[in-house]
């Protein structure tokens, strides 16, 4: 291999088609998301940017009557391997392929139960582990500093910047490989938004990101691939290169809208 | 026309809250007349009533013991399966299956107390004719008919208070890989303790006030207090029937009004005893200092 390093495809989605009883949501959508990028998939509400990321981790099924075609591929630590595979390990997959979700929703309970409670009862982790886990992700995501002295206290009382950061470090303690993100900064003000933003950034590194926006502007500041959905289809993708100029890209992903 | 329903809506409120006072005001008028350690003790030192050295002949005492501990009975028995259910209902109940436990619970909620009553006296005339030919009517049977009658309260509200759950919070615990029961143990559960809470005080509620069923499964004017689980028990709705019932004069009416007033101050302070089970165990839950 001669310059760069080969980037690997961290999830490979192919001929995806999801419908909620008998209501089609999803119909035939494919999409690769690398390693080390952000992919953002955006598109009018209604498109089905939640359902397709919710396909990844198969939280789709939480609901009644929803039925799943198509190949979500992963490549994870263990190996190559299809989420929809028979025999799969729902528990297992859904830690690995984590989920932060449009409103932040930390348990009304203390900031250090909201992460003993996965913590304690997927990983099975003693107190001294929980903490260590806790303290490691909480470092991550910039909010040790701010909350290391009121980790009694109840996670509802922090802001709402500070919840969902709370959020993440809860999915990135639980040790995940792939994190989705459902329009993470939805119901946040600028500032709060803008810290996300950056934080997103510097994990990618660390891990392969899929977020949902609804933010034109937000997909292109920090998207290395844009994926446009509409009407249950991928109607458009463009790497970092083709993105081109903040005002061409507007036009061309509202084209297609 | 928005207008009319909000003087309708104050008129209604305010009907339900004066009718409520002028029942307690009524209890306690002619209640409170009645109201001595007499009447709940007899002529029994109440220190020897309450350790069980002596017995309580002319009192409530017996009562009290026996509806306490019909109550507590009952409790035991319909809590769990009645949580258990609901949740079963809630968050698996799906299908065909899930549609005919859902009308047995209706069912069970539309059978009269007396026809709950009747069935447990069956129970035991069948037990007599069969394989059991000491069966008798008695305390723990008592309270496995009321827990039949209260079960549909505790599986409705458990059901209904799970169900009204966020959704953000539903799909919390499957994001981070927990099973559907440990999400529903860890995080539902406790997020809907105060609905199921209702639940459970209208359930109480209920197997402290029911009559109809104790009437033939083993109650008794005067009894005593139970000694074991088979025993024929006191309570004080079934008292309060036989006082008022054969009440000769003014006065000893008036000891069937105590009786109520001391059953309305039972059930209330066993509401408060399950509102405070209730925080304190949000409180554990939310290990918040």
């Amino acid at each position: 291999m001669g310059g760069g390093e080969m980037n690997l495809q961290a999830v490979s989605i192919d001929g995806l088609s999801v419908s909620f009883a008998g209501r089609k949501i999803l119909d035939g959508v494919s999409l690769n998301a690398e390693q080390g990028e952000l992919t953002v998939i955006v598109g009018p509400s209604g498109s089905g940017k939640t359902t397709l990321l919710r396909a990844i981790n198969r939280l789709n099924e939480c609901f009644q009557g929803s039925a799943t075609e198509g190949k979500v591929g992963l490549s994870l630590a263990t190996g190559e391997t299809d989420a929809y595979s028979p025999g799969m390990d729902l528990g297992d997959l859904r830690r690995r392929a984590a989920m932060v979700f449009q409103n932040p929703n930390p348990l009304p309970m203390s900031i250090e139960r909201n992460f003993g409670v996965p913590l304690r009862s997927v990983l099975r982790l003693n107190k001294e582990q929980q903490r260590e886990r806790m303290e490691r992700a909480l470092k991550e995501v910039e909010l040790w500093a701010d909350v290391k002295d009121r980790l009694q206290e109840n996670a509802l009382k922090l802001s709402g910047g500070q919840q969902q950061r709370l959020c993440l470090a809860r999915a990135l303690a639980m040790d995940p490989e792939i994190l989705l993100l459902d329009e993470p900064t939805a119901n946040l003000d600028f500032l709060a938004t803008e810290g996300i933003e950056k934080l997103l950034v510097s994990l990618k590194q660390r891990y392969t990101l899929l977020a949902v926006s609804h933010d034109l502007d937000q997909a292109w500041r920090v998207a290395d691939r844009v994926v446009v959905l509409s009407g249950g289809k991928t109607v458009l993708t463009l790497d970092r290169e083709q993105m081109g100029e903040h005002a061409a890209f507007r036009e061309r992903v509202k084209e297609v809208f | 026309m928005p207008r009319a329903l909000k003087v309708f809506g104050w008129f209604a409120a305010a009907l339900v809250t004066c009718a409520v006072l002028l029942l307690v005001a009524f209890l306690v008028l002619r209640g409170g007349r009645a109201l001595s350690p007499e009447l709940i003790f007899g002529d029994t030192p109440w220190l020897d009533a309450v350790s069980g050295q002596k017995p309580v002949f002319d009192g409530l005492w017996p009562a009290i013991v026996g509806t306490l501990a019909l109550v507590g009975l009952s409790a035991v028995i319909a809590l769990p399966l009645g949580i258990l259910s609901g949740v079963w209902l809630s968050e698996f109940g799906r299908g065909r299956v899930g549609r005919l436990v859902s009308t047995s619970v209706d069912l069970l909620a539309g059978i009269p107390s007396i026809v709950m009553g009747l069935f447990g006296f069956g129970l035991i005339l069948a037990l007599r004719r069969s394989f059991a030919p000491d069966a008798n009517t008695g305390l723990i049977l008592s309270a496995g008919c009321i827990a039949l009658l209260v079960l549909p309260y505790l599986i409705r509200t458990t059901e209904v208070s799970l169900e009204g759950l966020p959704e953000t919070l539903r799909l919390l615990g499957p994001s981070l890989g927990m099973s559907s029961w440990k999400s529903t143990w860890h995080i539902l559960l406790p997020a809907a303790s105060r609905g199921i809470l209702s639940g459970a005080i209208l359930a109480v509620g209920r197997a402290a006030e029911d009559t109809a069923v104790i009437l033939l499964t083993g109650a008794v004017a005067s009894g005593g207090i139970p000694r074991h689980l088979t025993d024929h028990f006191e309570a004080l709705p079934y008292k309060i029937y036989y006082l008022s019932a054969n009440h000769r004069n003014a006065s000893e009416l008036d000891l069937a009004f105590g009786a109520a007033l001391m059953l309305l101050c039972l059930t209330g302070s066993l509401f408060l005893l399950a509102a405070w089970l209730q925080r304190s165990l949000e409180k554990r839950w939310a290990a918040e200092r």
